[in-house]
């Protein structure tokens, strides 16, 4: 289905009249969100205004999954297809998904203050989000320590796939070890139920991610599409005035 | 297939002979775990108390970074020389040669830290009599750090990088194996109980890895050659 979007030209043309439409709708939806998480959305009755901290805290969190979901998937289409594109998107997106793990964890840590009374508890999902951050680090390295992009693309692949089987065993066992070692009496952050005036910044915050995400992969495509381009074309400019040096640039 | 159990077994043979030839340091991982607990201790302090608290802890820790750091180079000498191009080429499978590496590591690291454990434990102030237990439950859980430190160092193999970012993509897979390692290893000390649910678990993570990092490691061998 997507094997047309494989031709660089293709992707490039597609991703041209895309990004901008991400754009905007990050945009404007990450305003909608903030102004009305910000400024319209009740304070919380335990928490007061430090629950406005979920409208950047939770959509960061669902992206720093969604974003090593997204290199998992590109990392398995590109290893059964050999989609080339697929390692760059995967690679594209690997620096905003470590940036949104990131984030999560300092809200996290600035919304932990007022609620748990620390900046950092080691709760389960601070803790699970702590190792993903090393996942995402662990990613990087690999594609860092390769000078050849095509053989740097080979290792990632394997790296996002098996780190990606091997996250539910961690959930699994961070929850546990956190059940053995910490009453389980500690105030959730998110109560039972989220009224609707909370839920429609929250969601549009939840988009806004998204589409800045999306924004980022697709530039990142395109920047690596555009300096691959530029690798090809020096290669080929220099032979072109030995092998004919009659022709000038007017005539190419 | 059938020649797949004698090439294991050449593979194995040779390394060992490597291994325990004069320079070949296979008590490195050993020395590393005994320095690595004396560190702990020194750190902790010599109250016996404390130490024994934190004995399931350094026991586990050590370990895990003794295996991983013997691990780091165990394909560096076969890349170089050319030895795994040429199995590559002549084998249908890279998996006996991959079996054999992971066979030498718990042979030649895990199996001395193994037997070396009580003797650690009893410093750090832990019974005898637990102490001895402890070997079962590191048989059960370092066979999954092997495991690790086998797939990231194949990882690791065809990067510049080595150990340190073997290490850190090491760290996700390990983090699992230490929590089970150290809390079935805190009901052994606490209770006595050896068979706790936490030791099964470690047993399963075991089990999970044998099934998981085969493929991927033989595969990203297979990648370091290209």
């Amino acid at each position: 289905m997507f094997s047309q979007f494989s031709n660089p030209a293709k992707f490039d043309a597609l991703a041209q009249r895309l990004s901008p439409i991400m754009f905007g709708v990050f945009a404007l939806t990450a305003f909608i969100g903030l102004v009305m998480g910000l400024f319209f959305s009740p304070a919380e009755k335990y928490q007061l205004d430090s629950v406005r901290i979920m409208y950047v805290h939770v959509p960061a969190a669902w992206m720093a999954l969604g974003a090593y979901t997204f290199i998992a998937a590109m990392s398995l289409v590109a290893f059964v297809w050999r989609h080339s594109l697929a390692d760059l998107a995967a690679r594209s997106a690997a620096v905003p998904g470590a940036a949104f793990t990131a984030l999560a964890l300092f809200t996290g840590a600035v919304w932990g203050k007022p609620t748990w009374g620390a900046w950092w508890v080691w709760d389960a999902r601070l803790t699970s989000m702590l190792i993903l951050l090393f996942i995402y680090f662990g990613y990087m390295a690999v594609w860092q320590s390769v000078q050849e992009p095509a053989r740097a693309a080979r290792f990632a692949r394997l790296l996002a796939l098996v780190g990606f089987i091997n996250i539910p065993i961690i959930k699994f066992s961070v929850d546990w070890w956190n059940s053995l070692h910490q009453p389980a009496s500690i105030l959730r952050p998110d109560g039972p139920s989220i009224h609707v005036s909370m839920l429609i910044p929250l969601f549009s915050m939840l988009i806004a991610y998204t589409a800045l995400f999306g924004w980022l992969v697709l530039t990142g495509v395109r920047a690596d599409i555009a300096e691959q381009k530029r690798i090809v074309g020096q290669r080929r400019a220099p032979s072109r005035p030995i092998a004919s040096p009659d022709v000038g640039e007017g005539a190419a | 297939m059938s020649a797949a159990k004698p090439f294991t077994q050449a593979v194995l043979a040779r390394d060992i002979k490597i291994a325990f030839r004069s320079g070949g340091g296979w008590f490195y991982a050993l020395f590393f775990f005994a320095v690595f607990a004396a560190l702990a201790a020194i750190a902790i302090g010599p109250e016996l108390s404390a130490l024994a608290a934190a004995a399931p802890a350094v026991l586990w820790l050590a370990a895990a970074f003794a295996i991983q750091f013997s691990a780091a180079d165990i394909f560096e000498g076969d890349l170089r020389d050319g030895t795994l191009r040429a199995l590559s080429a002549e084998q249908a499978s890279l998996f006996p040669y991959w079996l054999a590496k992971v066979i030498l590591l718990a042979a030649v690291s895990a199996a001395p830290i193994a037997l070396a454990a009580p003797f650690v434990l009893s410093m750090l102030g832990v019974g005898v009599d637990v102490s001895l237990n402890a070997i079962i439950l590191l048989a059960i859980g370092l066979p999954a750090l092997i495991l690790v430190a086998v797939l990231t160092a194949a990882l690791a193999s065809g990067l510049r990088a080595g150990g340190l970012l073997a290490t850190i993509i090491a760290a996700p897979f390990a983090a699992p194996v230490l929590v089970f390692g150290v809390s079935a290893t805190n009901i052994l000390f606490a209770n006595g109980v050896l068979w706790s649910p936490e030791t099964l678990i470690l047993m399963a993570l075991s089990l999970f890895m044998a099934a998981l990092t085969p493929g991927f490691a033989i595969a990203a061998l297979q990648l370091s050659l290209e």
